[in-house]
């Protein structure tokens, strides 16, 4: 039986009244085995971050339950103990500065009582190594470091208890590209290392698809589709999910090289979402069935999962193929 | 092994403003006269002598009152009881002022709302006139006045820390700590306080200025440290009945009051430039 | 008008405070409040008798508290120790000359502050400016009670021929009235104009780097006297009537000081003259009348401030250009 570290049953997250607020989130049902890395892609306002509150425990869903590592999430604010950790996206705001490096690092390592004060120490240096920060650059206050050096530095706080869920939110997107890949190949070989469970956010897909396992693809607050990352980027089902995909050239699979799919229509606003499909204000093949009512998540011939009444319809070369 | 960054850190001398220069060298100037200035006098502040309503002259260099005293001696040492009385009732202001406004900007919700209410009260009220009534009612002293005067001033000071206090619960490195389930108080001591201590510090000499007036006008009243120990605003108020003859009193002590209120102000402006305007809280 | 309705709504709460605060001086006295009461008759026990009975200082702290915001609500204030008088007639009798002198001081501060900013801004970066810069800052720093003696002092230094101004009542010579009010308006006006030219200052200079309207209000040819006049001066005196409001409440409860030295026949005056006699009727009174004053104006200087600023109306950013 595969141990879930992260388990969303039945979720929805709405801000206000039920009846009359806003639906951040809906219809959440997905699992993150221990040692997997799983996926969120997803543009602002798809609900991602609230997702990642939810798995912390900052935040309690208004329905179902979020368990990590085998226990729901308590009451709001309080976290999870310990149980999860995250990397933030903002460097500059997520260390103290008027700490050094060092002992932000070892900061989560004073909650469990696993660790003494030596044991700490060499604990933060242990970790603080394996992201390759010296001794030097590891008694520095934060600003005196680079963004690489600060995010490579949340990293280790981030591990350095050892939790059994890490969760990164856009946690290179504010660094510049050259250094991004080697903050993503540093996260890659740590999480070989300790065997991590990560929840990895973003709204680049190429980012994603590097570091996941399996890949959760949002909209509106909605899961559109979902699937293993090869074959979800082999062989997407959701109009969606293809439209992310033909945005970035290098990431076409296959012979036939995709046009890039561009949608019409407005975004939604989150406040106001459309009956039926959320992605029916912009998708290229929208017909009155996905306008008048909702697609459910349905698992497909591939083994993914998608929530669209013409799952891969949308042709390889972007133009609409033949309606079922 | 330092884990706190040493707090000089951004401090180097040169690169202080003017301002701050400006008034930290009156204030220490004014504080080094009110420890030697009596020892200097020759009959100190307390002996009456037949020498009345005298001009400055070397042996009395601000003159004498209607009494005989020596007007150097009594003004420095009213001086002193005001820095001693409005230096730690501002401290004391500030520092309970400060605490409530961390407290009610980290756990937020109903607990910020109703301890900023109780705010809005207090500073709906005047405050000299509140001032007034309750030390006529409780008898001057030195103790009744810290007293009121802190309680003036807390809601002031926790509103500002209140507000720098908000910016940085806001930041991430707070959310970490709180998802790493470290207890309430060492977030509020280690994370939240360092990065507001540039405000404390401001609210500091702010609050001074703004107690010295109000200090100074209550002894004024008669409601301040009660005689025979000399105080600023009583000197003042002595000194107004032959002020046509003998302004010496007058003159002199007004003058040393606003020199100090200023040097105050000069450094709240200065600190509040140094450590940046629209930037109060630390980046990394 | 969210903001506008929690103001509202905590009115009750802060009359309640003021009013159990101003209250419960009375119980902060040491010693026994029948005696304090009594004052110079403190060993006529008849005297005492009547005090207790009238007062009904047997009953508990809120029963008594509960009388007296009732009576004060029907204008009764009790009876003032010294004189024998109701102090709500005393009150009454003197408020007029205090509220004057708020007026006329905020209204000679106002005139003083703008005229001053708009010379600081004129000649920016010149010696006026600095000049007048520095006035400000010293002037804030200035007690209004120091101000006021040194006024009082020039006064009898300079003209010794002006002899003691006493005040001259509004109802029998307006004019005249004003101008016996003039130096002690002054007094106040030396600090507050300060302020206010600071802010005029302040928020010009703020305007004169920032804004969009005066860059366009320059490339369109217009020259620097008129960006200042038309475009400039009417955007940073606009948050200057609400500020104007708050000094005038300001001024209200600050009034026992100016009132003292000039010897004006004011509520403030009163107060400070009953805490001589250990009056304590009319010190609660005085205190309550000017504290209600000052919260209710402070209030309305909120619900007026909208009205005044049209950007906060439609909540935008736009100036007037």
């Amino acid at each position: 039986m595969t141990r879930h570290v992260l388990e969303f049953v039945g979720v929805s997250k709405v801000y206000g009244s039920r009846r009359s607020g806003i639906r951040v989130l809906r219809d959440l049902n997905v699992s993150v085995a221990a040692g997997e890395t799983l996926g969120i892609v997803g543009e602002s306002g798809s609900g991602k971050s609230t997702l990642a509150r939810l798995a912390l425990g900052m935040e309690q869903p208004t329905t179902g339950v979020v368990r990590v590592d085998g226990k729901s999430t308590g009451r709001a604010g309080a976290g999870v103990g310990g149980s999860a950790q995250i990397v933030f996206q903002d460097p500059a705001s997520s260390l103290n500065p008027v700490l050094e490096v060092v002992t932000s690092v070892r900061e989560p390592l004073t909650v469990s009582r696993k660790f003494d004060k030596a044991g700490r120490t060499r604990r933060a240096d242990t970790i603080l190594d394996e992201v390759r920060l010296n001794d030097e650059l590891r008694h520095r206050i934060p600003g005196e470091l680079s963004g690489g050096q600060k995010q490579r530095a949340s990293i280790a706080r981030a591990l350095a208890a050892l939790p059994p869920l890490v969760v990164c939110d856009e946690a290179v997107t504010a660094l510049d590209v050259s250094v991004r890949a080697q903050v993503l190949n540093l996260l890659r070989r740590v999480r070989e290392e300790y065997n991590s469970t990560l929840l990895f956010i973003s709204h680049d897909l190429s980012t994603v698809a590097y570091m996941s396992d399996r890949i959760l693809v949002l909209y509106l607050g909605k899961v559109m589709e979902i699937g293993t990352t090869a074959s979800l980027l082999r062989d997407p089902a959701h109009p969606y999910t293809m439209t992310l995909l033909s945005a970035v050239p290098r990431m076409q699979q296959g012979r036939l090289r995709r046009e890039r799919i561009v949608l019409g229509g407005e975004a939604p606003s989150i406040a106001n979402p459309p009956a039926g499909c959320p992605f029916s204000t912009r998708c290229p093949i929208a017909q009155d069935l996905c306008r008048q009512q909702e697609p459910p998540l349905a698992p497909l011939a591939n083994g993914n999962s998608a929530a669209c009444h013409f799952p891969h319809v949308l042709g390889a070369d972007g133009r609409q193929g033949a309606v079922a | 092994m330092n884990q706190m960054a040493k707090p000089l850190r951004g401090l180097s001398a040169f690169s202080l403003p003017p301002l701050l220069w400006l008034g930290g060298s009156l204030a220490l100037l004014l504080l080094a006269a009110t420890v030697f200035a009596p020892l200097l006098s020759s009959t100190g502040a307390y002996m009456p002598s037949a020498a009345v309503l005298e001009s400055p002259s070397w042996a009395h260099p601000l003159g004498t009152d209607s009494i005989g005293r020596d007007i150097m001696a009594r003004v420095f040492i009213g001086l002193r009881s005001s820095f001693l009385i409005v230096g730690t009732s501002a401290a004391l202001a500030v520092a309970l002022g400060g605490v409530i406004g961390m407290l009610a900007a980290y756990f937020g919700g109903p607990v910020d709302w109703v301890m900023m209410r109780l705010v809005d009260i207090f500073l709906a009220v005047p405050t000299l006139l509140l001032a007034v009534a309750v030390l006529a009612a409780m008898g001057p002293s030195a103790i009744a006045l810290t007293v009121v005067l802190v309680a003036t001033f807390i809601p002031h000071a926790s509103r500002v820390v209140r507000v720098a206090a908000l910016q940085v619960t806001a930041q991430d490195y707070v959310a970490s700590a709180r998802v790493s389930g470290i207890p309430w108080y060492v977030i509020v001591g280690k994370h939240i306080l360092p990065n507001v201590r540039g405000i404390v510090f401001v609210q500091m000499a702010v609050t001074m200025s703004y107690m010295l007036v109000i200090e100074s006008s209550l002894s004024f009243l008669g409601l301040g440290v009660p005689p025979p120990a000399p105080s600023i605003g009583y000197i003042i108020a002595e000194g107004r009945q032959w002020m046509e003859i003998a302004p010496w009193p007058i003159i002199s002590a007004s003058s040393v009051i606003v020199l100090l209120i200023l040097a105050t102000t000069f450094i709240g402006q200065g600190l509040d430039q140094h450590w940046g305007n629209g930037n109060r809280v630390r980046r990394a | 008008m969210r903001y506008l309705l929690t103001r509202l709504a905590g009115l009750p709460l802060t009359l309640v405070a003021v009013s159990l605060l101003t209250f419960g001086i009375l119980f902060l006295v040491p010693g026994d409040t029948v005696d304090v009461l009594a004052g110079e008759s403190i060993d006529d026990p008849v005297v005492k008798a009547r005090i207790a009975a009238e007062l009904g200082l047997d009953r508990p702290f809120l029963v008594q508290y509960a009388d007296w915001v009732w009576r004060a609500a029907q204008g009764d204030l009790g009876i003032s120790t010294s004189s024998q008088r109701p102090v709500a007639d005393l009150i009454w009798a003197r408020l007029g000359v205090t509220v004057q002198l708020a007026v006329l001081g905020t209204l000679i501060s106002v005139l003083i502050g703008v005229a001053a900013g708009f010379l600081a801004l004129r000649f920016r970066g010149r010696l006026i400016d600095r000049l007048i810069m520095t006035w400000a800052a010293v002037g804030m720093s200035i007690p209004s009670f120091v101000s006021a003696t040194l006024i009082v002092l020039g006064i009898s230094i300079m003209l010794p021929s002006l002899g003691v101004v006493s005040y001259v009542p509004f109802s029998r010579d307006p004019l005249g009235s004003m101008a016996s009010l003039m130096f002690p308006a002054l007094s106040l006006a030396i600090v507050s104009g300060a302020m206010f030219c600071r802010y005029v200052q302040g928020a010009g200079d703020d305007i004169f780097r920032n804004a969009d309207y005066v860059r366009t209000a320059r490339a369109k040819g217009a020259g620097e006297r008129r960006v200042l006049a038309r475009h400039v001066m009417p955007n940073a005196i606009l948050p200057l009537v609400t500020v104007a409001g708050l000094q005038f409440a300001q001024l209200l409860g600050g009034s026992v000081i100016v009132e003292t030295i000039f010897s004006l026949p004011g509520a403030g005056r009163l107060i400070i003259t009953a805490i001589g006699e250990r009056d304590y009727p009319v010190i609660q009174g005085g205190v309550l009348v000017i504290t209600l004053s000052y919260v209710l104006l402070n209030l309305l200087v909120d619900m007026i401030y909208p009205l005044v600023d049209p950007r906060i109306r439609v909540g935008g950013s736009a100036g007037r250009s």
